[in-house]
């Protein structure tokens, strides 16, 4: 970059750069160090603090309720991304033809959901999903199903149960994000497409997701790393229940360090998170990143 | 596909899927004004023997002082769109146009910390706003929603503001302020929109933090009012709904009108990140 500009006085600059800067430390900096140093304490919220090394590590390494939050959280992640992302997709392809009528009413519609309150879209879903006489058991039988599940008690099926409503909420999402770049594909390589004779399958996966492969990645980043924070719709729908049988690994966090008030475990939790984290978008970015289509 | 000016049967096929999506996308929300309208213990979709009325929203919003809530959310979310576009803007401004020691050094680390996900600061952020003696007031909402994010997706903006125009106006006498507010901030207004809806939805939405900070009932934020409906009231359906519809009714107004804002923001920000 070429120097131009003069560099700003002294005052301009500490006065452009505190506020940021203080809030920034406040919120970010000081809270990573601190929750660092809180998970080698025993530090329960009140005065009496402890060092007492990695025993909480050690703990960590030995709940199977952690582990188990994991593992849940890791399935409704699997699910989720191949729901929003995989319809998502789909659906940008079908809205993409030019000559589908009302076009904005669909994309309008299927947007809607992602403006709205995951405590809402939890609520709702309750409802529907509701043992006795939800919208959803007494349509079923109405068609004559018999032996309807329980959703959201059974502990076999809930993460499927609690993954619906989340997927059904972000769709539209994924289908803006698509529908964006597929309408920058060139028409002439459609249309030659077409005079091969590619049939509509053919079209969308072969021409159409390897052209818009950039964007693919992004959503399927996005899609990986919220899901793995999810918390509002299954703290709504099941609050981690029934038993920990829907337990995230947020939702247990919270439990941890705001029900038990356990904040040095909690904190030693989050630290867990982050690796976690860090590691499952890592291997993702890995996989995702190879030079398939380019 | 389809070929040009032709409806064929894929044509309708095609379109009765959308149909079909569309109305899977937006039934439960139907759905739910309708059920709040009723005092249905059933929850079907059998409407012959039932009277509509508002019953149920005077007796939600006075049972459970929604109003209070609705303004705490309401303070909430436009003090946080204001002060997150006026630090985001000031901070990109910087960033993207003033040359100083370790500018992309900080800038990096500025966007490092939008790797850190909430849980891992919620517990040391909860302790020190408890410190400060700040539990169950404004600022504690508000003060979390600030994030790099927005001074990530203003500087890429404010980059391909020309450096001569800036020049330009130095030389015609303007001052750094004067450049700021009435020439950068006028060109990045596109973004700046974008910005405001993604802290609006984030900051109305937003469940987590306020449970934890906000423990008085007249302190809630309107999502976290309606969450403890369904403790208080698992099997009146009606009310529950009606108080869903209430809190749905913000955002779905500012979504029917600002429409294409809504979509741009999100779409800008999809493929920018």
């Amino acid at each position: 970059m070429q120097r131009t500009l003069p560099l700003p006085k002294k005052r301009t600059m500490i006065i452009a750069f505190l506020p940021p800067l203080l809030i920034f430390a406040f919120v970010f900096i000081f809270p990573l160090i601190f929750s660092l140093r809180y998970s080698f304490t025993d530090w329960k919220g009140g005065l009496s603090t402890q060092f007492i090394g990695f025993d909480n590590y050690k703990e960590l390494l030995f709940d199977s309720n952690f582990w188990n939050s994991l593992k849940n959280t890791v399935t409704v992640t699997v699910l989720v991304v191949i729901g929003q992302v995989g319809l998502g997709f789909i659906i940008a392809v079908f809205l993409v033809n030019k000559y589908v009528a009302w076009r904005n009413v669909h994309r309008t519609l299927i947007f809607l959901p992602v403006v709205l309150s995951p405590v809402v879209v939890g609520l709702i879903w309750t409802i529907v999903y509701n043992k006795r006489n939800g919208f959803l058991n007494l349509f079923l039988s109405n068609l004559g199903i018999q032996n309807i599940p329980l959703w959201l008690s059974d502990p076999s099926i809930v993460l499927y149960s609690v993954s619906i409503p989340i997927i059904w909420q972000f769709i539209g999402l994924y289908m803006i994000m698509f529908l964006g770049s597929l309408e920058n594909i060139p028409k002439s390589i459609l249309e030659s497409a077409d005079i091969d004779g590619a049939s509509t399958y053919q079209r969308s996966i072969k021409i159409m997701l390897p052209m818009i492969y950039p964007t693919f990645k992004v959503a399927m980043m996005l899609c990986i790393s919220g899901t793995l924070k999810i918390f509002d719709q299954i703290f709504v729908l099941t609050g981690g229940g029934p038993g920990q049988s829907s337990m995230t690994m947020s939702l247990y966090n919270y439990r941890v360090s705001f029900d038990m008030m356990r904040f040095s475990y909690g904190s030693a939790l989050s630290i867990a998170m982050i690796i976690i984290t860090l590691l499952i978008t890592g291997f993702s970015l890995r996989v995702l990143g190879g030079k398939r289509y380019e | 596909m389809i070929k040009q000016n032709k409806k064929t049967i894929s044509y309708y096929v095609l379109l009765v899927v959308l149909l079909f999506n569309a109305l899977v996308a937006v039934f439960p929300f139907v759905y739910m004004a309708v059920m709040s309208l009723t005092q249905k213990d059933m929850l079907d979709l059998d409407f012959s023997n039932t009277t509509f009325s508002f019953i149920n929203y005077f007796k939600v919003i006075d049972g459970f002082n929604l109003l209070v809530n609705l303004r705490n959310s309401i303070i909430v979310t436009v003090s946080s769109c204001l002060l997150n576009a006026i630090i985001c803007s000031m901070a990109a401004y910087a960033f993207a146009k003033k040359e100083f020691p370790f500018r992309d050094k900080i800038f990096g680390l500025y966007l490092a910390t939008l790797m850190i996900p909430g849980q891992v600061t919620m517990i040391p952020v909860f302790v020190i706003i408890k410190n400060l003696g700040l539990m169950n007031t404004y600022p504690a909402l508000i003060l979390p929603i600030i994030n790099a994010f927005g001074v990530f997706l203003i500087r890429q903006f404010m980059v391909s503001v020309p450096d001569d125009l800036l020049d330009a106006a130095r030389i015609d006498g303007c001052g750094e302020n004067r450049i700021f507010i009435s020439i950068v901030i006028p060109l990045v207004k596109p973004v700046l929109v974008s910005l405001t809806i993604f802290t609006f939805i984030t900051s109305w939405n937003d469940f987590l933090w306020p449970l934890i900070i906000a423990s008085k009932p007249a302190m809630k934020t309107l999502t976290l009012a309606i969450a403890s409906l369904k403790g208080s009231y698992s099997t009146n359906y009606g009310l529950v709904m009606a108080g869903s519809t209430f809190a749905f009714l913000p955002p779905f107004i500012l979504y029917i009108f600002l429409q294409k804002q809504f979509v741009e923001g999100i779409a800008l920000s999809g493929t920018k990140g």
